[in-house]
């Protein structure tokens, strides 16, 4: 087993659902930033689509007395990760870190761990990834491009974090709250997403996580997530606005 | 082709022909021979899966990091014999071991007229391969870079310098170099040169193989250039460069051991 060395971070993910419009940026920047390939609506209808981040729509009540609410879904890189230990190859990894990276050289694609993966955000690479002849520049050079037969997920983006703590390291400084942040929270136009060091105690997320509207998604299967939502804010049922939420 | 497999699969007919005679002479073969046959079977089984298995390994080991035979040198010509030695070499242009002078490309021992071995230039390794202190790549110079010198430096004659002077100098035949890259990690791999050459440069202990007339700076820590060995070897005696190292991840992780850096799959593999 790998020695738990004791990092000083801890990276984690807060969303308040109440900022969100569902403007799919995250989706978007996820989707440039990481090489992942181009979705064709095809690839939809057969449940094949990539997408580390996916934005899930849900409608309240009866026209024209109706409300959206979106939630944005990623890894929630799971302390005890459903994932990790179904992987025969040791491929599904826990970084010191507190992220669950996937080791694509180790990959052999037995697919246990989307099974395993109760917020679905795990996938499997059925073909192999092709982009057209003019895009072929534009893949990111720090993120493998994922052949087929692998499975990938969100990794928060690591090469991100490598790059900020690495750029931290040379000028002898600490990684501030908010020099390092994912493509999705980068994109993010409302500021609905905040990406941090949980071991940091004047962090911003760790204000957020511990926000009375803060809960984690499918609470009750123990797994311990480190992205936290933050419950919209409905005036309409909450009678005392104040003390509503999860 | 065919003969290899023949000669793997021998055992296999070894073991059929013995089937053959047991069902033929049934009622006059001995015992001894019955008994014999399924031995012999999956012992030429049992050899016959041990020696694919070797075969595999030492298949896969050798694309991982083939051999200098059949063309695989690992020291592909380039378009330009660009020759390390004369720019990035120090003192006289003698291989170390040998004595001898170095042999350029085509075959031109480096001597000056009056025998004596030619000098390197001595340049900074750093002088082409400027980003290597802050970027994942080391970078290969633009072509201005090689001709901002040879405009007026070298020969007349010389071939290589010629095609070096079209592809930086005249509008109509200006192009960048193609060349072919020696160093090449897999694609699964993430290597960013910039941190690497941050902690050698400032921790000189951590350095191998170290190049000629290494000399530490007064605090303690070293040029740029003096890092680059612990890859690369000696480039500066190499006409043609080769991959010196092995690189595969074995070295990469005794190293970061070494070091107390960090040894996380994440920390290449993303």
């Amino acid at each position: 087993m790998v020695a738990e060395k004791q990092s000083k971070f801890k990276w984690g993910m807060a969303i308040d659902i109440d900022k969100c419009t569902g403007c799919q940026a995250c989706v978007l920047a996820c989707q440039a930033e990481n090489n992942i390939p181009i979705n064709t609506e095809d690839n939809f209808k057969d449940a094949r689509g990539i997408e580390w981040i996916r934005v899930e729509r849900y409608w309240e009540g009866e026209f024209p007395d109706v409300k959206a609410k979106f939630i944005p879904i990623l890894c929630m890189h799971c302390d005890n990760a459903p994932c990790e230990p179904v992987c025969p190859v040791y491929a599904s990894y826990h970084t010191v870190e507190g992220l669950n990276v996937q080791v694509y050289n180790r990959c052999v694609g037995t697919r246990y761990c989307a099974n395993g993966c109760p917020y679905l955000v795990r996938f499997f690479n059925y073909w192999e990834p092709e982009w057209p002849e003019s895009f072929q520049n534009q893949l990111n050079p720090d993120v493998t491009v994922r052949s087929r037969g692998i499975m990938e997920k969100c990794t928060m983006c690591i090469q991100r974090i490598r790059r900020g703590t690495r750029k931290a390291k040379r000028d002898n400084n600490e990684v501030m709250d908010g020099d390092i942040s994912p493509a999705c929270v980068q994109a993010c136009p409302t500021d609905a997403m905040v990406f941090g060091n949980q071991k940091d105690p004047n962090s911003k997320i760790n204000k957020m996580k511990n926000d009375k509207r803060s809960y984690t998604l499918l609470d009750h299967l123990k797994t311990n997530s480190n992205v936290w939502y933050l419950a919209k804010v409905d005036e309409d049922t909450d009678t005392h606005s104040k003390e509503g939420g999860h | 082709m065919k003969k290899l497999l023949d000669i793997l699969y021998a055992p296999l007919y070894l073991a059929a022909g013995i089937v053959e005679i047991i069902k033929e002479k049934d009622k006059t073969t001995p015992t001894w021979l019955k008994l014999l046959a399924p031995v012999l079977a999956l012992g030429g089984l049992g050899i016959f899966a041990v020696l694919s298995f070797i075969q595999a390994f030492v298949m896969t080991a050798w694309l991982g990091n083939p051999l200098p035979v059949l063309g695989f040198d690992q020291s592909p010509d380039q378009p330009i014999s660009f020759p390390h030695t004369i720019h990035a070499g120090v003192g006289p242009l003698v291989d170390t071991e040998t004595g001898e002078p170095y042999m350029s490309i085509s075959g031109q021992p480096r001597i000056n007229d009056d025998g004596t071995a030619m000098e390197g230039l001595g340049m900074d390794c750093t002088y082409c391969h400027k980003q290597v202190s802050e970027q994942a790549w080391a970078g290969v110079p633009p072509v201005e870079l090689c001709v901002s010198c040879h405009r007026v430096i070298g020969e007349q004659s010389n071939a290589d310098l010629k095609a070096l002077r079209n592809y930086g100098l005249y509008e109509e035949t200006k192009s960048p170099i193609n060349w072919e890259r020696v160093h090449r990690m897999p694609d699964h791999v993430r290597f960013v040169h910039a941190p690497h050459i941050w902690y050698l440069t400032e921790n000189p202990d951590a350095i191998q193989n170290k190049p000629l007339g290494f000399k530490t700076l007064p605090d303690g820590t070293v040029a740029i250039s003096q890092v680059c060995s612990t890859c690369h070897g000696n480039v500066a005696g190499m006409e043609q460069v080769w991959q010196d190292q092995p690189l595969k991840m074995g070295q990469c992780v005794a190293c970061h051991r070494a070091n107390e850096a960090s040894v996380g799959c994440e920390t290449c593999h993303h």
